[in-house]
């Protein structure tokens, strides 16, 4: 088959024809039983943006839990976040700065309370993840259905540092374990 | 490095009044699936229809078990609304009465759809695009189709079965393969 680059960044539509693969699975983590932490270490500094495809569900004992994502070890005060929710009746928009934050906060998931066999979806993008000039921007379009309940999430957030990403490490928000048939795809998108 | 964003197939309306397409044989070496489209709807009353969505493995799964919630944008206030024991979910909204060069577009991400022990939950962009009286929108929805069953077959219609697809309306399926 051709190699195709459309539709790389979520939400977007630009795409186009290139000589050579423009969008590499990295590494795939699919949980066998449930663990409390997904690693992603000694990311190529090949690409121009990585995207994470985030199937999860949470052991914690609730209806919902959350993605909270840290970059090279670093869980100091330095996540600003940002999201925009819908969950059927209520909207929101909310805005936290640093001193709230010690990670970036994006999209949620079902947790051991809600019915079984519903996983939430994510799709993040961590943009010139490699550029040492600059903070590094991550969004995400997430969320889960639960019949007759749910939430859809836009969420952003910035880790402010310079340094290149070369990991990534996920847990969960409740500090419950990632259930077992959760799974973390991470990509890497190349440009010309 | 190999690939792994693929085109599995596309259709392009170039002739005729389809009221839908089905896309089926899917294979299930890949992780994810997207669907890219761009369509317009026939001139017409109402002002407005909806693109809708079904799956199935074999066949086309009319039970109702779709659900969904979105995130909507009009310009002036985001709203919320949710739905549920659908037969076949819908994406958003689109215009009837535009021409065909004024297309609407959803992609849609099936995750993880041809793992047999979960539901299927799928997330989907679409935006209503509308320059003749001004309500456009864009829609964020996740959707949920309560099956254990691998998705094989993915049919794309207009909700209502009543509107047919302009010439120039496409639909294209890819593959995203995982490590």
């Amino acid at each position: 088959m051709p190699n195709l680059m459309p539709g790389s960044i979520a939400s977007s539509i630009t795409g186009r024809l290139g000589p050579s693969p423009s969008f590499e699975s990295i590494s795939t983590v699919t949980v066998d039983t449930a663990q409390s932490t997904i690693s992603f270490t000694s990311i190529p500094a090949t690409y121009k943006h990585l995207q994470l495809r985030v199937s999860a569900r949470s052991t914690y004992a609730d209806t919902e839990s959350f993605l909270k994502v840290n970059f090279n070890g670093d869980t100091g005060s330095n996540y600003p976040n940002h999201f925009l929710t819908g969950d059927g009746t209520n909207t929101g928009g909310y805005g936290y700065s640093t001193s709230q934050y010690a990670y970036a906060f994006l999209s949620s998931y079902p947790a051991a309370n809600a019915t079984s066999s519903i996983f939430g979806s994510a799709i993040i993008d961590i943009l010139d993840y490699k550029n040492t000039n600059k903070n590094k921007t991550v969004r995400s379009f997430g969320g889960f259905d639960r019949n007759n309940a749910g939430i859809v999430r836009l969420n952003s957030s910035v880790w402010l540092s310079a340094n290149a990403i070369t990991s990534i490490s996920i847990t969960d928000y409740r500090t419950g374990n990632f259930a077992q048939y959760s799974s973390f795809a991470l990509y890497g998108i190349r440009t010309a | 490095m190999a690939a792994t964003y693929e085109p599995i197939a596309t259709y392009t309306i170039t002739s005729g009044t389809p009221l839908s397409y089905e896309f089926t044989s899917i294979p299930q070496t890949y992780t994810d699936l997207v669907l890219i489209t761009a369509y317009a709807g026939n001139y017409g009353s109402p002002e407005r229809s909806q693109l809708g969505i079904q799956m199935g493995n074999g066949s086309v799964d009319t039970n109702a078990i779709y659900s969904y919630t979105v995130l909507t944008g009009d310009g002036t206030t985001a709203s919320t609304d949710r739905d549920t024991a659908l037969t076949q979910f819908t994406l958003g909204t689109y215009p009837l009465g535009n021409s065909a060069t004024q297309q609407n577009n959803s992609i849609v991400h099936f995750m993880n759809y041809s793992n047999t022990t979960t539901y299927k939950t799928l997330l989907s962009r679409n935006t209503h695009m509308n320059t003749s009286n001004n309500t456009s929108r864009t829609h964020g929805r996740v959707l949920l189709w309560r099956s254990t069953s691998a998705i094989n077959t993915i049919k794309i219609k207009d909700f209502a079965g009543a509107y047919y697809f302009h010439v120039g309306t496409y639909f294209t399926l890819y593959g995203i393969k995982a490590a």
